[in-house]
């Protein structure tokens, strides 16, 4: 244990920051038009939207490259804008269209982008966790220098697979980071229902790995952390879980009526605003106007608008290419 | 003291659960160690007679769920508030249990969380147990010891003696009282609150301490190694760090964390002494947590020592007044 190594940054120069601010606004921007064009019956399936939870997937996602790994939720769209994956074929994939990350043929749930290190959403929760120590063994077997980041819910942590990852990647001291994204409800059932312990974190401690609690509500907290852990992977001392405290705005699906959840306490986190807070960081430091920070948030508009544009004039595969670009052949 | 004397409980369900687990080797207590140790008080508590508890309804439930498996005659009552999980929360309940004349409150948390619970108890004693990770103001103790001490203060069974005045440090922006801190104040270059520990001897400025203990934790340590004739004493300090000062000195900074400090001055404070903190922007950390950002390199930063910070039950001088007062005797 070299608990005195800190490799992380502690600063983030303005560049860094308005590219952090950005993403986080690509992610809110995306989900609310997913959310508008699901409504609208433009997208097969169903979504999961990550709004509010931002300050994650970009806080974590930010210390990462093109050799490092992420697996993902049901609740991937963040994750694979904060990893790198092109906003317009994810506009597609979504639609279902040929010009999707994965040709159409992932959609919402099973989007993916491996030379992106974006392992995939995953409709199985509590999936991610093999993925994530097989890819963060290759890295290790391989030399790369990757590590894998596993983010998952409060809800998965329930699951047997959460047990049988966070063993494996101790035993075998892999550079993974499980990064526990606890929104409070595992889909409509809460934390404290579901869970006999609600800091997922303190289960770290049954597998004699450092297990940490941070606001997931605050970029720089995340980014502090994570920071950490991911050095700390990278250093071969092993693997970290990361519990991030956050909220989710949408319901579990678009379409959950949300009857478990007070509209009270959703005001209350979205009064706590992770992008808010880091416009506010910003402009209170004079490292951008508001208005350079509105210019960024339209110049995502435009982009968005544009990909939803030519996602809806593109092509669906054809009947064709029904057994082609999947993982099993028939 | 009164015919059916309150004892009030403030457990932090957030402490010992921060980056400290990962930077340092800060103990990991989880809330089931804390549902224990609140077990252990309330045993105490009850032993010796005490009629009602108010409790902090944390969002977890702490005492809730540790009274819930107990048969007690005392009464174990909430404090009619609702937590959001947020350190006001233990601000408010210290403030109302004061408002309630609690004779006493148990605290189960880090320097951070008795700092929290001191901006709103006021003069009502407070027993304070470690489940943090910086503890030079709580202690690490059994919790039965700690709920019997409670008890002995709650019940008279402990003279005043067994109280002492805490020192604290209050701190001020362009003269207006800000916020306070226990144990120490430290400016840093960090531009940002985020996880809020102060671990990197280079993002140290300046530390101001309330006292100089003799074995301490953090950066409370400095004060020990840099000014060991002041230990014990009523005492602060204010110390200057500097990485490339000839002057260097190893201190523990956090668990398992041992760090070189390059030291530019050190020196007493005498209570009541002020210090005008260096102008330019910093994150103020207190108690070892970033809590204030200073952005404007205009504004005026200052930390006075204060004699007559928060009143701690000294929790073997009350147990063993307790015991002198023939409280433990059956027969």
């Amino acid at each position: 244990m070299s608990a005195t190594q800190s490799a992380a940054p502690a600063a983030l120069d303005r560049d860094q920051l308005l590219d952090m601010y950005r993403r986080m606004v690509e992610i809110r921007q995306f989900e609310d038009a997913a959310g508008k064009n699901f409504a609208a019956g433009m997208i097969p399936g169903f979504v999961h939207l990550y709004a509010g939870e931002e300050a994650v997937a970009v806080g974590v996602c930010s210390h990462l490259t093109d050799r490092d790994y992420i697996t993902s939720t049901h609740r991937g769209h963040g994750h694979c804008i904060a990893k790198g994956v092109d906003i317009p074929g994810m506009v597609a994939e979504l639609m279902g269209k040929s010009t999707g990350v994965c040709k159409g043929k992932g959609g919402s749930m099973h989007i993916a982008d491996l030379h992106k290190g974006m392992l995939g959403a995953n409709g199985i929760v509590g999936g991610g966790f093999p993925l994530a120590c097989g890819a963060a063994l290759t890295a290790k077997t391989l030399g790369t220098g990757g590590v894998a980041v596993c983010f998952f819910g409060d809800g998965a942590s329930n699951q047997g697979t959460f047990h049988e990852g966070l063993n494996l990647a101790a035993i075998w001291k892999l550079p993974v980071v499980f990064v526990c994204e606890n929104n409070g409800y595992a889909e409509a059932t809460p934390v404290h229902y579901h869970c006999s312990a609600t800091d997922i974190a303190n289960r770290a401690g049954a597998y004699e790995i450092p297990g940490v609690v941070v606001d997931g509500l605050d970029l720089f907290a995340v980014y502090e952390a994570a920071g950490e852990a991911i050095e700390r992977a990278r250093r071969g001392e092993g693997p970290t879980l990361l519990e991030a405290k956050t909220y989710r705005y949408y319901g579990h699906f678009q379409g959950d009526q949300v009857t478990y959840r007070t509209e009270e306490e959703l005001a209350r986190f979205r009064d706590r605003d992770a992008i808010q807070a880091v416009r506010d960081f910003i402009t209170e430091r004079s490292l951008a106007t508001a208005d350079e920070l509105n210019a960024i948030d339209q110049d995502v508009t435009a982009e968005l608008d544009a990909a939803w544009d030519d996602a809806k004039a593109a092509p669906f595969p054809a009947p064709e290419e029904t057994l082609t670009d999947v993982y099993v052949a028939y | 003291m009164t015919a059916a004397p309150l004892v009030g409980i403030i457990a932090n369900p957030a402490s010992g659960k921060d980056i400290r687990r990962l930077i340092a080797l800060g103990s990991s207590i989880d809330n089931n160690e804390k549902i224990n140790i609140v077990r252990r008080m309330l045993a105490g508590l009850d032993a010796l007679g005490v009629a009602a508890v108010a409790y902090m309804p944390d969002t977890y439930g702490i005492v809730q769920r540790a009274a819930a498996a107990m048969t007690l005659r005392l009464d174990v009552s909430p404090l009619p508030m609702a937590c959001i999980g947020v350190p006001g929360d233990s601000e408010e309940a210290a403030r109302r249990l004061a408002d309630m004349d609690a004779a006493v409150i148990l605290t189960l948390g880090g320097d951070g969380t008795n700092r929290v619970v001191a901006r709103g108890c006021g003069a009502t004693p407070l027993v304070a147990v470690s489940t943090g990770t910086n503890n030079v103001f709580p202690r690490l103790v059994e919790g039965t010891l700690a709920g019997l001490a409670a008890a002995a203060v709650a019940i008279g069974a402990a003279p005043e003696a067994t109280i002492r005045r805490q020192p604290c440090l209050a701190i001020a922006i362009d003269g207006e009282r800000r916020d306070l801190a226990l144990i120490d104040a430290v400016t840093t270059r960090q531009g940002w609150i985020g996880a809020r520990a102060v671990w990197r001897p280079d993002d140290i400025r300046e530390v101001v301490l309330s006292r100089v203990p003799s074995a301490a934790i953090g950066l409370a340590s400095l004060g020990a190694v840099l000014l060991p004739e002041a230990r014990g004493g009523d005492t602060g300090a204010y110390i200057v760090v500097d990485q490339i000062a000839p002057h260097r000195v190893l201190a523990p900074l956090a668990p398992g964390v041992l760090s070189e400090i390059g030291i530019a001055s050190a020196r007493t404070l005498a209570p009541g002494d002020e210090v005008i903190l260096r102008p330019g922007p910093c994150t103020i950390a207190l108690d070892g947590e970033r809590e204030i950002e200073l952005l404007d390199d205009r504004a005026a930063a200052t930390v006075t020592l204060v004699p007559d910070g928060p009143r701690l039950v000294d929790i073997d001088a009350a147990v063993n007044a307790a015991a002198a007062a023939g409280v433990f005797r059956v027969a």
